[in-house]
C-alpha cells in the first residue's frame, strides 16, 4: 500500500510540472488509468487491506488533478483586455470527502481603458485550501464541492502613458512610467462541480468569491489586476471551468 | 455509456453558462469626479461682509478662453489652477476696474485609478494681486482637491 502511495505521489507531481509548463488549451496525456481499487489488487496481495476494503473506505483515495479552461479561454478572447492565464491544481481526495487542494498559476495581463494609459501585469500566484464533498451519494465519482482557500500572488507591474489633462490652460502632460512589484494575498470560498465524462476524467466548474486581504497602497499607482484574484476590488466573484484527471 | 453522455451534455451546458457570466465584467469607468477647482468668496472691504460683485469678467492671462463674461451679481466663483506649472495669474475686470490676481501653489499627482488616471491636487502657498481693484486675499482653505470643491478656499475683499 505504501510504495503505491508513493508511486502515485511521484507522478502526480510530475504530471503536475508537466502541466505547468504548458499552455493553455493543453490537456495533460492520461496514465493508463484505471481505478485505484483494481491497480492495488493487481501487486502483492494485501489481504488485510483487501478484507479492509469490503467494509471500511480507505483513507487515501486517489489524486486529482485539474486545468482551468474558463479563466483561461475568458483571459484570451476577452475583448477589453488582452492577457494569458493559466491554472492548474492538484487534490488530493481522502475518504471521498475532504480534499486538500493546492493550486498555482501564471497570469499576464495588459488593460488599455478609454484614456489610454497602460497597466500590464505579469506574476503567479498559488491558492492552499480544502474542499468538502456534499454529494450524499459517494459510489459515483460525481462530487459537489464546497471549500475554502488562501490564495496569495506575486506580481511585477508596470503603468505607462499616465497623461494630465488640463483643459482650461490647453497643456497635456505624460507622467514618467511607474513600475513596481506587488505582493497581494486574500480568502476565498469555491462552491463546483465536479463530473466524471469518461474513466477518470471529469469535467467540472467551479464559483468563487473573494476577499482581498491586502490593502491598496494610497502612496502609489495602486496594480489593477491581481493574478489569480482578478480586478482589485475588495470583493470579486470568479468562474472556473475545469477539466480534470483521477488517479 | 448513458451516464457518460448526460453527464458531458450537463458539462457543456455549464460551459456555455460559464462562459457567458464571465461576459458580466465589472463595468470599468472612471466615476469620480475630475473637476478641481479653486473657490473664491467675494466679500467687501469696508464692511467685511459677504458682497457680491455687480458684474465681472474673469480670464486666465494668455488664455483666449473666459471663464466667467460679464457674469452680474456674482458671489462666489470657481477658477481651475494650473496643473503643470506653480503659478497661476487670472485677470478680474468690470470695464472701469482691472486687476491681476497671482496665486503661487504647488501641484501633487495623486493616483486614482488607471480608468481615472492621475488627479491633479494643489496647495495654495501664497496670493497676491496689482491691488487695483482688489484690496487683501485672505487664504481659507490652502487645499484644492475634488472632495472639498465646495469650500471656500480664498476670500477677496473688493474695494
Amino acid at each position: 500500500m505504501k510504495t503505491n502511495i508513493y508511486k502515485y505521489l511521484c507522478v502526480s507531481i510530475v504530471m503536475y510540472i508537466v502541466c505547468s509548463l504548458q499552455t493553455v488549451g493543453a490537456q495533460t496525456s492520461p496514465q493508463n488509468g484505471t481505478k485505484q481499487q483494481t491497480q492495488v489488487a493487481d501487486t502483492i496481495p494485501q489481504t488485510g487491506d483487501e478484507q479492509e476494503k469490503k467494509t471500511k473506505m480507505p483513507i487515501y483515495q486517489g489524486i486529482g488533478i485539474k486545468l482551468d479552461l474558463g479563466n483561461s479561454l475568458y483571459e484570451l478572447f476577452s475583448s477589453q483586455q488582452q492577457g494569458m492565464s493559466f491554472e492548474a491544481l492538484a487534490y488530493v481526495n481522502l475518504l471521498k470527502r475532504y480534499l486538500p487542494t493546492l493550486e498555482a498559476g501564471y497570469a499576464q495581463r495588459t488593460y488599455i481603458p478609454a484614456n489610454e494609459a497602460k497597466f500590464s501585469g505579469k506574476g503567479a500566484f498559488t491558492r492552499i485550501g480544502c474542499d468538502f464533498n456534499i454529494m450524499k451519494n459517494k459510489e459515483m465519482n460525481n462530487m459537489f464541492l464546497v471549500g475554502v482557500r488562501f490564495g496569495m500572488a506575486v506580481q511585477n507591474y508596470d503603468i505607462s502613458n499616465l497623461q494630465i489633462n488640463d483643459s482650461y490652460w490647453n497643456v497635456t502632460q505624460t507622467l514618467p512610467e511607474y513600475a513596481a512589484t506587488r505582493f497581494d494575498c486574500w480568502g476565498e470560498v469555491v462552491a463546483g462541480v465536479e463530473v466524471e465524462i469518461y474513466k477518470g476524467f471529469n469535467m467540472g466548474w467551479a464559483v468563487r468569491i473573494k476577499k482581498l486581504f491586502t490593502l491598496p497602497d494610497e502612496t502609489t499607482y495602486h496594480a489593477t489586476y491581481i493574478p489569480g484574484y482578478g480586478y482589485n476590488d475588495a470583493t470579486m466573484f470568479t468562474f472556473n471551468y475545469y477539466i480534470g484527471y483521477n488517479f | 455509456m448513458n451516464r457518460y453522455l448526460s453527464n458531458s451534455i450537463l458539462c457543456i451546458c455549464a460551459l456555455c453558462f460559464v462562459l457567458w457570466l464571465q461576459a458580466c465584467t465589472p463595468d470599468e469607468q472612471c466615476r469620480k469626479e475630475s473637476i478641481v477647482n479653486m473657490e473664491i468668496t467675494f466679500y467687501n472691504d469696508s464692511t467685511l461682509q459677504k458682497a457680491s460683485v455687480d458684474s465681472i469678467t474673469i480670464y486666465g492671462v494668455g488664455n483666449d478662453s473666459i471663464l466667467y463674461n460679464n457674469q452680474k451679481s456674482v458671489s462666489s466663483v470657481a477658477l481651475p489652477l494650473q496643473k503643470t506649472k506653480n503659478e497661476t495669474q487670472y485677470v478680474f475686470t468690470n470695464g472701469t476696474y482691472t486687476d491681476t490676481l497671482t496665486i503661487e501653489h504647488t501641484n501633487t499627482d495623486n493616483f486614482i485609478s488607471i480608468e481615472c488616471g492621475c488627479f491633479v491636487y494643489h496647495n495654495i502657498t501664497n496670493v497676491y494681486s496689482q491691488k487695483t481693484w482688489i484690496d487683501s486675499i485672505a487664504i481659507i482653505n490652502p487645499d484644492v482637491t475634488t472632495t472639498n470643491y465646495e469650500d471656500e478656499h480664498l476670500q477677496i475683499f473688493m474695494r
